[in-house]
C-alpha cells in the first residue's frame, strides 16, 4: 500500500503506470498522458458539425437521441456514449474540453511526438532533455521538497526529467502489461479449449498488430497496455494525493490508443478503452474526495488521429487531439479554443483535425492558473522561448 | 508453505463450491464450510425469506417525480431530452453507486444474482433516454419486491411501471375507435406487445400469430402514466380515451370489452402457457449453468414453475432440484459483471468499493443498468470470450490481485484457492500457483484460471 509520509515511498500495480512528484500538496496537479494517439473525434465527437457523419463516415457514433447514442455538450461537442460517467462534472462546471489540441510537432512519430509534447519545445530541432512539469515544479520551489528514490532518468515519462527529482515512480512492470504473465496464464488453458484458443489468438493479433506497426508504435503502448485498470490504480493515486502532505503532482501514462485496426464505435476495443478512462478520471476524483476542490487533472495525448476512418476500420496518426480538464476550481462546463471544422477542405494530410490550440498556451494556462506560475516564468524558464505563445484563456 | 494438494474431499464440500460459484458470486474465504451443511438449502433460502433490509435503498427516490419530469422533457422535444439525460446523470451514478454496494454487502449472493437476470431479462436500460433515470427504480419496484412470487404479478408490475409505459411509448397509443381515434384514426404502437409476447413470455413463433400482437396492443391501448399536471403524476393510469373499444380474439379465445381488465386477463393467459414456462426456464438455465442446458434441467424448471402455480421460487427450485445442476463441470464462462463481482467477494470487500467495482464492470465491457436496448445483454458465452476479450480479463483480474494481495494475509495463495473454490480446482491448476513465486502473480493467475472464469 501506498505510505506517504513527508519523504516517498511508493509502491504502484496494474497495467497503467503512474510517477509522483513533487508539487505544492495542496494543490494537486495531475497529468494523464494518453499515449499512442488517441482518437480524439471518438472521445469528444464533433457531432453538430454538418460534415461529421460524411467525413466520419463508418466511424460514425449514434447520435445523441438515438439509444446508446454519444452525449450532447454544446450542440456541436458531444462526449463519447462510455464516457458518461464525466457528465455529472461537465454539468457541475467541473469539467473543460478542448476538441483539438497539439504541440508544435508536424510528423508521424509517436516518440517524437512524445518528447516534444513533455519537453515543452518548440519543436522536434529544439528538443531539451528535460520536461515542462519538471521545470514548473523547480519554479514554484517545490523541488527540494521529495529526495528522489534514484530510478534511472530513463524511466522517468519525458515530461518529469530534469533538476527536480521525482518522489517515486511505479507499476513499471505491471503484470497486467507483461506478455510473460499472459503466457502463464495461457498455461493454464490447456484443459480448456474455448478459453484456450480465444486467449491465444488474443495474444497472436496483439504481436501481429506489433510487429506490422513497428517499434516506434510497440514503444508508444509500453508504459501500458489499455485503459481498463485504470479505474483500480486511480483509486489508489487519489487516496494518496488527498491528504494534503503527499506529493503535489502524478504523471499517468495509459498506453493502447494507437487504434490503427478495427477500434469499434459505440462497441469495440476502443469503447472499453474509453469506459476505462473516463471510469478512471471520475474515480480519481471521488477518491481524492475534498481535495478534488482544488485538484486539477489535464488529459491529453500526443497527438489526434485521422477523422475518416482507414480502410482497416482503424484510424492513422493525425495533428489535432482531445483534451480534458477535469477539477474543482476549472471553469467548467464549456468548450475552451477554437472551434475546428470537419470538412474535408478543412481536414490536413489523411484527415487529420487542424489544431486550434497549441498544448503550451493549455498547459501555460494551466500552471498560471493553478500553480500561480508568474508570466515571466512560464516565459522563460518553462516554456522557453514562448513569449508569442499567450495562455490559453477561460481555464 | 502451502499445504500438498488434497487426496480427497469430501462431497458436501464439492456442492458447497458449486452453489456458491455457480447459483451466487463464489464464496467469501472459509465460508465453504457452512454452506457444506446443505448447499441446496443455501440457495433457496436466499429467496424464500423476506430480502435484506436496505435504508440505502429504501432512502432513493422513487419513480413518480423521475416520471413526470421525464414525461415533461419528453414533451418539450429533443434538446429538453438530452438536457434532461445530463441532468438526471449525477442522480444515476449515485443510484447506481448505491446498489453496487447493496451487492457487495448482501448476504443473499443468490438473490442478487436473480435481481440482475430479472432486470436484464425485462430489457430496461440506461441507454434509451426515455427510460434512464427509471432503470433503477424499476429494479426496486419492480424486481426485487416480485421476483420471487407468482411471474403473473411480477410481468403485470413490470408492464404497469412508468419505465416500461415510456420506454415502449405505450402512453400515446390509441385505438382506431377511441374517442382520441375517432378523429385522427388509428395511432397504435405495437411496441410493448412485441416486446411481451417475443421476449418476456411465448418468445417461440409458432406459439403465437401477428394478429395475437395486434389484439393485445388494442388491449394494451390506455395503459398510461399521469403527467405532471394530472393526479398522481408518474404513475399508472389508465385512459379510457385512448382505449380501443369492443372485444378482442387472443390467442385463440375472445375477450370482451372490459377496459384495463382485458390486458391483465391477457398477461395472466401468456405467463400460463407452456411456452413462456419453457422461455424463462432456458433464459435461466443459460444464465446460470450452460449455454445449452440439458433438457431435463428445463423440464425440471418448467415443472417447478408450473406446479406452484407461475411460481419463480418454483423455477429456481426445479432448478436446484435437477441433478444436472450440480455436476461438477464448470460449463459458463462468467461474464464481466460476475467476474468482478466474483473477484470482490473473494477478497472479501465490503460497500466501500462500491464505485471501483462498478467501474471496473464499465471498463470491462458490461456497464450495470447500460445493456443494449430492449434484448438487454447476451447470456451466450461467445459474447464475452472474444480473443480480446479474453486478453482484457487477464490484464484486468492482475491489476485487481496486485492491488488486493494485502487481502489475503499471510495465507499461501494454493490455500486461499481451496477456501474459495475447494475441489473445483484442479490439482494442476494448485501446482501451478504453488510454484508461482510473486503472491500477486499467483493470484492473477488463480482469478485467471478456468476454475474461477468459469461457474
Amino acid at each position: 500500500m501506498l505510505a506517504l509520509g513527508g519523504a516517498a515511498t511508493v509502491a504502484a500495480f496494474s497495467g497503467v503506470r503512474v510517477t509522483y512528484a513533487a508539487g505544492p500538496s495542496d494543490r494537486p496537479l495531475i497529468l494523464v498522458l494518453l499515449r499512442g494517439g488517441p482518437d480524439g473525434q471518438a472521445l469528444l465527437p464533433l457531432h453538430g458539425d454538418p460534415a461529421y457523419r460524411s467525413v466520419r463516415s463508418s466511424l460514425a457514433l449514434p447520435g445523441p437521441d438515438a439509444p446508446g447514442g454519444l452525449y450532447d455538450l454544446d450542440g456541436v461537442i458531444g462526449l463519447h456514449p462510455n464516457a458518461g460517467a464525466l457528465i455529472p462534472y461537465w454539468e457541475a462546471g467541473q469539467l473543460a474540453v478542448l476538441p483539438s489540441v497539439a504541440s508544435p510537432y508536424r510528423g508521424t512519430s509517436h516518440a517524437e511526438a512524445i518528447s516534444v509534447l513533455d519537453s515543452g519545445s518548440a519543436g522536434i530541432e529544439t528538443v531539451q532533455d528535460s520536461g515542462w512539469l519538471n521545470r514548473a515544479i523547480a519554479a514554484v520551489g517545490a523541488a527540494g521538497g521529495g529526495g528522489s528514490i534514484g530510478h534511472p532518468i530513463g524511466s522517468l515519462p519525458h515530461l518529469l526529467r530534469g533538476e527536480a527529482p521525482p518522489l517515486a515512480i511505479g507499476g513499471t512492470e505491471p503484470p497486467s502489461a507483461d506478455p510473460r504473465f499472459l503466457a502463464k496464464v495461457q498455461a493454464l488453458y490447456t484443459g480448456d479449449a474455448a478459453l484456450g484458443e480465444a486467449l491465444k489468438a488474443g495474444r497472436k493479433a496483439h504481436d501481429t498488430l506489433a510487429g506490422a506497426l513497428g517499434q516506434d508504435h510497440a514503444d508508444a503502448n509500453a508504459a501500458g497496455r489499455h485503459a481498463q485498470t485504470f479505474p483500480l490504480l486511480a483509486r489508489t493515486i487519489g487516496r494518496a494525493m488527498a491528504g494534503g502532505t503527499g506529493p503535489g503532482c502524478a504523471v499517468i501514462e495509459i498506453g493502447g490508443w494507437d487504434t490503427h485496426i478495427q477500434q469499434g464505435t459505440d462497441r469495440g476495443p476502443l469503447s472499453r478503452r474509453i469506459a476505462g478512462l473516463a471510469e478512471g478520471l471520475a474515480q480519481l476524483a471521488d477518491s481524492l474526495g475534498a481535495a478534488f476542490a482544488h485538484s486539477m487533472i489535464v488529459t491529453i495525448g500526443e497527438f489526434g488521429r485521422s477523422v475518416p476512418p482507414n480502410r482497416a476500420g482503424g484510424t492513422e496518426h493525425g495533428l489535432g487531439g482531445a483534451a480534458l480538464i477535469l477539477g474543482g476550481g476549472v471553469s467548467g462546463g464549456k468548450r475552451l479554443g477554437p472551434l475546428p471544422k470537419l470538412d474535408v477542405e478543412a481536414l490536413g494530410r489523411e484527415g487529420a483535425l487542424s489544431p486550434t490550440v497549441d498544448s503550451r498556451a493549455l498547459f501555460k494556462a494551466v500552471l498560471a492558473k493553478h500553480w500561480m506560475v508568474s508570466a515571466s516564468a512560464l516565459n522563460k524558464r518553462v516554456f522557453p522561448d514562448s513569449g508569442a505563445i499567450a495562455p490559453l484563456p477561460g481555464l | 508453505m502451502a499445504q500438498p494438494y488434497p487426496t480427497e474431499f469430501s462431497p458436501e464440500i464439492g456442492f458447497a463450491a458449486i452453489a456458491a460459484s455457480r447459483f451466487g458470486y463464489g464464496a467469501r474465504p472459509g465460508q465453504l464450510s457452512a454452506i457444506s451443511a446443505d448447499p441446496a438449502g443455501w440457495v433457496m433460502s436466499q429467496i424464500s425469506g423476506l430480502p435484506e433490509p436496505s435504508p440505502g435503498l429504501d432512502a432513493l427516490p422513487g419513480s413518480p417525480a423521475k416520471a413526470a419530469a421525464l414525461i415533461d422533457s419528453l414533451a418539450s422535444g429533443p434538446g429538453a431530452v438530452r438536457a434532461h439525460r445530463r441532468t438526471v446523470q449525477a442522480a444515476f451514478e449515485r443510484e447506481a453507486q448505491t446498489h453496487m454496494a447493496h451487492t457487495l454487502a448482501s448476504k443473499t449472493p443468490v438473490r442478487e444474482r436473480l435481481v440482475r437476470f430479472w432486470c436484464n431479462f425485462f430489457g430496461i436500460t440506461a441507454t434509451d433516454p426515455r427510460s434512464m433515470s427509471l432503470a433503477y427504480a424499476f429494479e426496486r419496484e419492480v424486481v426485487r419486491p416480485h421476483m420471487t412470487g407468482s411471474y403473473t404479478k411480477l410481468l403485470t408490475q413490470a408492464v404497469r411501471h412508468p419505465a416500461m409505459l415510456l420506454a415502449f411509448e405505450n402512453s400515446g397509443s390509441f385505438g382506431q375507435y377511441s374517442p382520441a381515434g375517432l378523429g385522427s384514426g388509428s395511432g397504435l404502437n405495437a411496441a410493448l406487445a412485441h416486446h411481451i409476447i417475443t421476449r418476456l413470455t411465448v418468445a417461440d413463433e409458432t406459439a403465437h400469430t401477428d394478429r395475437d400482437i395486434v389484439e393485445l396492443t388494442k388491449m394494451l391501448t390506455g395503459w398510461s402514466v399521469a403527467g405532471p399536471a394530472e393526479p398522481n403524476a408518474g404513475t399508472f393510469v389508465f385512459r379510457e380515451e385512448l382505449h380501443q373499444p369492443q372485444g378482442k380474439f387472443f390467442l385463440n379465445r375472445a375477450y370482451p370489452s372490459a377496459g384495463a381488465l382485458e390486458a391483465e386477463a391477457a398477461l395472466d393467459a401468456l405467463t400460463r402457457r407452456e411456452p413462456t414456462a419453457r422461455n424463462l426456464a432456458t433464459r435461466l438455465a443459460r444464465y446460470i449453468l450452460s449455454d445449452a442446458p440439458a433438457e431435463d434441467v428445463v423440464d425440471s424448471m418448467i415443472d417447478g414453475y408450473a406446479g406452484g402455480g407461475n411460481s419463480l421460487r418454483g423455477l429456481v427450485q426445479g432448478l436446484v432440484d435437477a441433478p444436472g445442476a450440480w455436476t461438477p463441470v464448470q460449463a459458463k464462462a462468467k461474464s464481466p459483471e460476475d467476474l468482478v463481482l466474483s473477484v470482490a467477494r473473494a477478497l472479501d470487500y465490503g460497500p466501500d468499493r462500491a464505485g471501483v467495482t462498478l467501474r471496473s464492470m464499465r471498463a470491462l465491457g458490461q456497464a450495470p443498468k447500460q445493456a443494449p436496448m430492449v434484448a438487454g445483454w447476451p447470456d451466450l458465452d461467445a459474447a464475452w470470450t472474444a480473443p480480446q476479450q479474453v486478453v482484457e480479463r487477464a490484464q484486468w483480474v492482475a491489476a485487481a490481485a496486485a492491488e488486493g494481495i494485502q487481502a489475503l494475509g499471510t495465507t499461501p495463495v494454493p490455500d486461499f484457492a481451496l477456501s474459495i473454490l475447494g475441489p473445483l480446482v484442479s490439482a494442476q491448476t494448485y501446482r501451478r500457483l504453488s510454484v508461482t513465486r510473486g503472491r500477486a502473480e499467483a493470484l492473477g493467475l488463480l482469478f485467471a484460471s478456468p476454475e474461477f472464469q468459469r461457474r
